[in-house]
């Protein structure tokens, strides 16, 4: 009796939260810690960064604005936001053409929004998220997805994720290194394990050599690692990902890493770095399970061929 | 050791300020360019120097053209000294006089005994052989106007060119330059040529004078022959009284300032002798001061 | 009454105090070559480097001090002996305490090629360098050319190098800003650093390097001259503007393969010098001792400054800065009182 009594008040509870979250206006405290009103569901909506569109292709909906990375829009989103009007940079996204495209809602990275956000909200609203951690993905997402009126679809999300992760960490045995890089110029800056990117990793049993961040700088999410400190780690698995198309500059010590060697070293797409939206993050988990090991999970065939991992190129 | 000068025009730009028909510049004298300020008399001197090209007009020396000769065996006959060189930093005075041996050098340009020997003569003939090791920059005017010298007679040049040499000097140090030379010069048998805006000086110690205005010679000869009040007012506007001074048996005028030409028709033409005069036996410096 | 003029007291002194301060360079040099070669990410202890480095056993950690950490530090010994060097020389040639080897527009010149053949190419390193090379002795004929209008005179090259420096400057951020790529790599490199200088770098390097310092060397007892006036330079039979142009290409050759090779650090050939005039305690020392010494110096500082940017890795740009530029001001000060 007490068990179905505590049933069908959570119910009730469940149902009603359910009932007051979808219903506008409604109030949404972002990451600038600022509370935004969104009267109305959103018709049009842009993204500064990929997150939004994501958020968006995964809700089955268009994006009306999207931001590009190197003058290109992320491969992994296929032809979901072919129809997106370009926001330029998005480090330096063209307010022009966002303020004419007069969004009602503006989902975006706090560092590139918050500088412009009266601008941005003299037209519509704007939710700037931090997308670092596994936790900020997981809370962008609730919150993305309750400002777009689809807060079940958010829950199912964040809960199928991590219930996919899970399973997949059960069927690894953990026996493997990797790092995860960013190359700027011929200095590779290797990720934390507080990147969504290498917790996905770790969560599926493999060994971030990079680490924690140090202490009391958890806010940084890479550092610059030298090719020493990489020869000395040595990991069995390597994820580079290059801003500018054309090979990665030569330095004689990649040729002495296992990884290289044994052709485990793989140039990734961008969705890797923004890797906090729905499909994104998915993706990510899919093909890093592969690419870890190779003998337990399949190659994942859902991610378009532009955005696949392929072996690392370098200069000469 | 003969510097020759025809038909020579010298320009700035387009604005032609020196012209000399012919000039032949003996050895071993001393001749001083004066005149007016922007009469071109410095422009003059840089191009008996070498230092200007002709528009029109040939400088030769020893009858080969001035531009035609290797820098380096032009330089060990004839040495410039501007008028107030810049003075280097923190080299001391033996290092700047020994810079005057360089067109003596070989391809390493290292100094070698005599060279040593030379800068060592050079600085004693100067006075300056005290200073040696002083820092030029710590040097009253005269003192580094002399190690000037010393540079240039380390040159070992026959001919030497100087553009008012005792410009900033005062009255002393200016007396002392002037006879260092005159003594260099007797020595040596020097070719001494160097522009003076002092009539006075010049007159006392050339052996000849070339006057110059609006770029042209208006006049050329020994001092007695050639200074008088006639000069200054053609020169400078300045009306003068002449006095003859004999020193050390030669006749040396002595122009007295009276008035600017436009203000002396105010001065009754009987108040004004404008002839020679003689005056008491004036003496020189060297015999006032013994060497 | 004849004296002996030749000051065997000064000049003894001097040599002597010459002596200490290329023994001086040569121990930092010493100590930043044990340091660099025993210390780095990669862990090697004090006896097995020092085991390595005679005896190329194939391991990683061979590998490491053979191929990562010995081509670093040849790097940092020529780009700063090249700096040091050309930074004496072309204060004499330009008459400015205050010059430095990229005054000429290479600084520039070389950035910009460099960052264009890296925003818009991939090439391999050598031929990255000889263009980044090519890149700053083209800046600096352009220079020289223009210069050869007023005979080279110090002040007109000077001016002209400024703008020639300030006109690439302006296209290097034209450039980065309007490219629609990822550049942030090149504002890294645009910092100067020394991270990952392999053996490709010291290939392009040493010849370059050693033949400046051979022709900068052979022709140093001409700069002793050149502090003095046009016109008695010309008196003296010097011929100016072509023992300029000369010492120019040197200053060209020194310094373009080193900005290339290493981003634009020249601040330590503007150093380098002053701080060997203030070790001999003297502002008039002869150029066959000066650009030597320079050079040395020039070396230990690099070689300094980039041991200190491993350890922190900091680009070593910023660690020239951070030592030359107190050392300027204090220079700047010293020579109001001098004036006054």
């Amino acid at each position: 009796m007490r068990n179905v009594l505590n049933f069908l008040l959570s119910f009730i509870a469940l149902c009603s939260s359910a009932v007051l979250a979808q219903g506008y206006p409604l109030t949404i405290i972002d990451d600038r810690d600022k509370p935004v009103t969104i009267a109305q569901p959103p018709q049009t909506v842009a993204s500064v960064s990929s997150f939004g569109a994501d958020v968006m292709a995964a809700l089955g909906r268009q994006v009306a604005g999207i931001s590009t990375l190197n003058g290109q829009r992320s491969a992994y989103l296929g032809d979901s936001a072919t129809k997106a009007v370009s926001l330029g940079e998005v480090h330096q996204t063209n307010l022009e053409i966002l303020t004419q495209l007069a969004p009602d809602l503006t989902i975006g990275l706090r560092t590139y929004t918050e500088p412009f956000a009266r601008k941005i909200e003299e037209t519509g609203t704007l939710l700037a998220f931090d997308l670092t951690t596994l936790d900020d993905s997981l809370n962008a997402v609730t919150l993305a997805t309750r400002a777009l009126g689809a807060d079940s679809q958010g829950e199912a999300m964040n809960k199928g994720f991590l219930d996919e992760l899970e399973a997949a960490a059960k069927q690894t045995d953990g026996n493997v290194s990797a790092v995860f890089l960013w190359h700027w110029g011929n200095v590779p800056y290797a990720y934390y394990n507080n990147h969504l990117t290498p917790q996905i990793m770790v969560r599926l049993g493999a060994t971030n050599i990079h680490g924690e961040p140090p202490q009391g700088m958890a806010s940084i999410d890479s550092a610059a690692m030298t090719m020493e400190a990489l020869l000395r780690l040595n990991p069995d698995v390597i994820l580079s990902f290059k801003g500018e198309a054309g090979p990665f500059v030569q330095h004689p010590a990649w040729q002495r890493l296992k990884a290289v060697q044994s052709g485990r070293a793989w140039r990734v797409a961008d969705h890797y770095v923004m890797s906090h939206g729905p499909i994104a993050r998915r993706m990510v988990l899919h093909e890093v399970a592969h690419l870890l090991y190779p003998s337990v999970f399949p190659e994942p065939s859902e991610i378009p061929l532009a955005a696949r991992a392929k072996p690392m190129d370098f200069e000469r | 050791m003969t510097l020759t000068v025809s038909q020579l025009r010298l320009s700035y730009g387009a604005r032609e300020v020196v012209q000399v028909t012919d000039l032949v510049l003996e050895p071993a004298r001393t001749v001083c360019l004066i005149g007016p300020n922007g009469c071109g008399k410095s422009t003059l001197l840089k191009a008996l120097a070498g230092l200007n090209r002709p528009t029109a007009g040939i400088v030769s020396l020893d009858g080969k053209l001035l531009g035609s000769w290797d820098p380096k065996s032009l330089a060990r006959r004839l040495a410039f000294l501007p008028q107030s060189p810049t003075t280097p930093q923190g080299i001391s005075v033996r290092q700047l006089v020994a810079h005057g041996r360089y067109p003596h050098l070989g391809i390493l340009s290292r100094h070698s005994t005599h060279d040593h020997e030379i800068v060592g003569w050079a600085m004693e003939a100067t006075g300056i052989a005290h200073l040696c090791r002083r820092d030029v920059g710590t040097l009253s005017g005269g003192e580094r106007q002399r190690t000037w010298i010393a540079m240039i007679l380390a040159q070992e040049a026959g001919i030497v060119l100087l553009d008012e040499p005792t410009t900033y000097l005062d009255m002393g140090h200016q007396a002392e330059l002037m006879e260092l030379l005159a003594d260099l010069q007797r020595k040596r048998r020097l070719t001494i040529i160097m522009v003076l805006h002092d009539l006075n000086q010049a007159s006392h110690y050339a052996d000849r004078l070339l006057a110059l205005r609006d770029g042209q010679i208006i006049a050329d000869g020994p001092p007695r022959d050639v200074v008088d009040s006639h000069l200054s007012e053609r020169l400078f506007g300045l009306v003068t009284q002449r006095i003859d001074r004999t020193l050390s048996g030669r006749i040396v005028p002595y122009c007295l300032p009276l008035g600017p030409v436009a203000a002396t028709p105010a001065i009754p033409e009987s108040k004004v002798d404008k002839n020679t005069i003689e005056p008491a036996k004036v003496m020189s410096y060297l015999e006032v001061f013994p060497q | 009454m004849s004296r002996h003029l030749v000051d065997t007291w000064a000049d003894f002194s001097l040599t002597s105090r010459a002596v200490w301060i290329s023994g001086l360079s040569l121990v930092a040099i010493g100590a930043t070559l044990i340091g660099s070669l025993v210390w780095g990410d990669y862990g090697v202890s004090f006896s097995h480097a020092l085991e390595l480095v005679a005896y190329d056993d194939g391991s990683d950690a061979a590998f490491v001090i053979h191929e990562i950490r010995f081509p670093r530090l040849l790097a940092a010994m020529l780009v700063g002996s090249a700096l040091g060097l050309s930074g004496a020389i072309v204060q004499a040639i330009t008459r400015n305490p205050l010059g430095e080897p990229g005054l000429l527009g290479v600084t520039a010149g070389a950035s910009f090629a460099m960052a264009f053949s890296m925003t818009f190419f991939s090439l391999p390193t050598s031929a990255e360098l000889a263009f980044g090379t090519v890149g700053g002795i083209s800046a600096a004929a352009l220079t020289l050319a223009i210069g050869m209008k007023a005979r080279l005179d110090p002040l007109y090259l000077t001016l002209t190098g400024m703008s020639v420096n300030l006109f690439f400057g302006a296209a290097i951020i034209v450039m980065l800003v309007s490219a629609n790529i990822e550049v942030n790599g090149i504002y890294y490199w645009l910092t100067g650093s020394l991270v990952n200088r392999t053996w490709d770098h010291v290939a392009i390097l040493w010849p370059w390097v050693v033949s400046g310092l051979i022709l900068g060397l052979f022709g140093a007892g001409r700069l002793d001259a050149l502090i003095l006036d046009e016109d008695v330079l010309a008196s003296l039979g010097i011929r100016v503007t072509t023992w300029r142009l000369l010492f120019g290409v040197v200053v060209v050759m020194l310094a373009a393969v080193a900005v290339a090779a290493a981003g634009p650090i020249t601040f330590i050939g503007l150093v380098a010098p002053h701080i060997v005039r203030f070790g001999l305690g003297t502002q008039g020392v002869s150029h066959r001792i000066l650009l030597p010494l320079s050079a040395l110096v020039g070396a230990a500082l690099v070689c300094a400054a980039d041991l200190a940017a491993k350890w922190q890795e900091v680009p070593v740009g910023i660690l020239c800065v951070l030592l030359g530029g107190p050392v300027l001001v204090y220079l700047v000060g010293r020579r109001e009182v001098s004036d006054a």
